[in-house]
């Protein structure tokens, strides 16, 4: 027990240093805030991707229905600073590339329980997003845009003149018409379409135009946002258990898990799923039991229900291979074929229930553990 | 000749798509000054006194629920009633701000 209390010391050591490091940097001295904006890319994000990469914050339940239950925290070191700064979420700050490292770079700290909810350990872990697209073309997408001075500033460029010249030869109740017309619609929709205006009007700002077409600019914004939807995510982690009476790195595990969004033709969202995992467990019952073993996943996430662009139902089939290097149990077979299917409920905004169940093809075992996880919003507008 | 400022700040993020402004001699279609900006700025004008002018401004916000873009024209001039209001604050998508104004003559002693 002196161990353990030992151990938890200093994990929660590393951990408050972490914050104390993350609250002290110099930042921005601009107050502004953007929640919305962090929002807006936080709900393109499916269930399953948050689960692998939290975007802010994210506390769980696991293995409700197993013997092995645990509580974790885990949070990403971008949200520790934001806490303490909120000005990083302004667009220019949360796109700035020293932040990057910080925005995928997440750590873990839990609990585990036994059956009966007693504290049995602790767990720790971090993981790292090598490639996190859609995170890194954020900001560059729309900046790409207007430097390509393709559409945007082209055709509000041709709106200018042509209103200009409708001022020299219109009457003033006819131009103010126009004029008002043309703001509402640039407001709401970046640019003034062609249908609908007067045949005069309509004629000087074709001529202005010079070809160019005007939905060709919405088109290529709302490409880009989708193109930001279905963008690729490589992590790698580490995460251990310290159980009671044990030592430093008696379990760990280090997994890789990479997911890559799918362009569909009705738009539904759905994702690969490519997770390797290996499992280093020391046990102590009668004997010592050292065993390893290697899972290699490949699914598929679908949202199955959605709401514009936030998911609501997620169902994720996937096949695993399993080989158990050492420490085989009784009746275990080194190699292992299961047929898995996550279920993600959304029951509020921000709280999933994901449901995984697992099947042994060779075997006929079937097997269900039941999490809830809730995710915490980048900040609340004030 | 006088000077006159244009200032554009943008606040809640970066503006995504950019701000272009042109300003025409009233009765023309070839604008004396064009200029696109990718952020906030401040902009001194120099415009014969006594003329009149037509300035347009188009431009897009952050994408953040707090965006806003503020125009203020500082100077010796005098707005027509079709003018947009100085200062302006727009919260849209995007905007279109236009100002036609006279440059105020400086009155010389007899």
């Amino acid at each position: 027990m002196k161990t353990l209390i030992y151990k938890l010391g200093f994990v929660l050591m590393l951990f408050n240093t972490i914050l104390f490091f993350a609250q002290n940097e110099t930042l921005s001295k601009k107050d502004f805030k953007s929640g919305n904006f962090y929002e807006k890319i936080g709900e393109a994000k499916s269930g399953n991707w948050k689960d692998v990469l939290t975007d802010f914050m994210q506390l769980s339940l696991k293995g409700l229905s197993s013997e092995n239950k645990s509580f974790q925290f885990k949070a990403n070191i971008f949200s520790l600073k934001a806490k303490a700064d909120s000005t990083l979420l302004i667009d220019y700050n949360y796109a700035n590339k020293k932040e990057r490292f910080y925005r995928n770079f997440q750590i873990e700290i839990g609990l585990n329980l036994d059956n009966d909810y007693k504290f049995k350990g602790f767990n720790y872990g971090f993981d790292w997003a090598i490639i996190n697209k859609r995170d890194s073309t954020v900001a560059s997408f729309a900046k790409e845009e207007y430097e390509s001075g393709k559409y945007f500033n082209k055709l509000n460029s041709a709106l200018i003149i042509a209103l200009q010249r409708y001022l020299n030869i219109a009457t003033p109740e006819d131009y103010k018409k126009i004029e008002d017309l043309a703001k509402a619609a640039v407001e709401n929709e970046y640019y003034l379409s062609v249908d609908n205006l007067p045949e005069d009007f309509k004629k000087i700002l074709l001529e202005e135009q010079d070809g160019i077409e005007a939905k060709q600019f919405l088109d290529t914004f709302h490409n880009e946002l989708d193109k930001l939807k279905r963008a690729p995510l490589l992590t790698i982690g580490f995460h251990s258990n310290f159980q009671k009476d044990s030592r430093f790195f008696d379990e760990f595990n280090t997994n890789i898990v990479y997911l890559q969004g799918l362009k569909t033709k009705n738009g539904n969202k759905m994702e690969i799923d490519f997770r390797n995992q290996f499992k280093a467990k020391d046990s102590l019952t009668t004997l010592i039991i050292k065993r390893k073993e290697f899972s290699s996943q490949l699914g598929l996430n679908i949202s199955i229900l959605k709401k514009g662009d936030k998911s609501l139902i997620e169902f994720k089939p996937n096949f695993e291979f399993k080989r158990i290097f050492s420490g085989l149990m009784e009746n275990e077979k080194n190699n292992q074929f299961l047929a898995n299917a996550d279920l993600r409920v959304r029951v509020l905004k921000n709280l999933w229930i994901p449901l995984v169940l697992k099947y042994d093809i060779q075997n006929n075992n079937l097997f269900g553990f039941l999490n809830v996880s809730f995710n915490f919003d980048a900040i609340k507008n004030e | 000749m006088k000077t006159i400022t244009l200032n554009l700040t943008v606040t809640g993020g970066t503006s995504i798509l950019g701000i272009i402004y042109k300003i025409f001699q009233k009765g023309t279609a070839t604008p004396l000054i064009e200029k696109t900006e990718s952020g906030s700025f401040s902009n001194k004008i120099e415009l014969k006194e006594g003329k009149e002018y037509d300035l347009y401004i188009v431009g897009s916000n952050p994408l953040a629920a707090n965006r806003n873009t503020k125009v203020k024209i500082d100077g010796d001039i005098e707005f027509s009633n079709i003018s947009d209001t100085n200062p302006a604050n727009r919260k849209g998508n995007a905007y279109l701000l236009t100002y036609h104004f006279k440059v105020i003559a400086t009155k010389t002693k007899q």
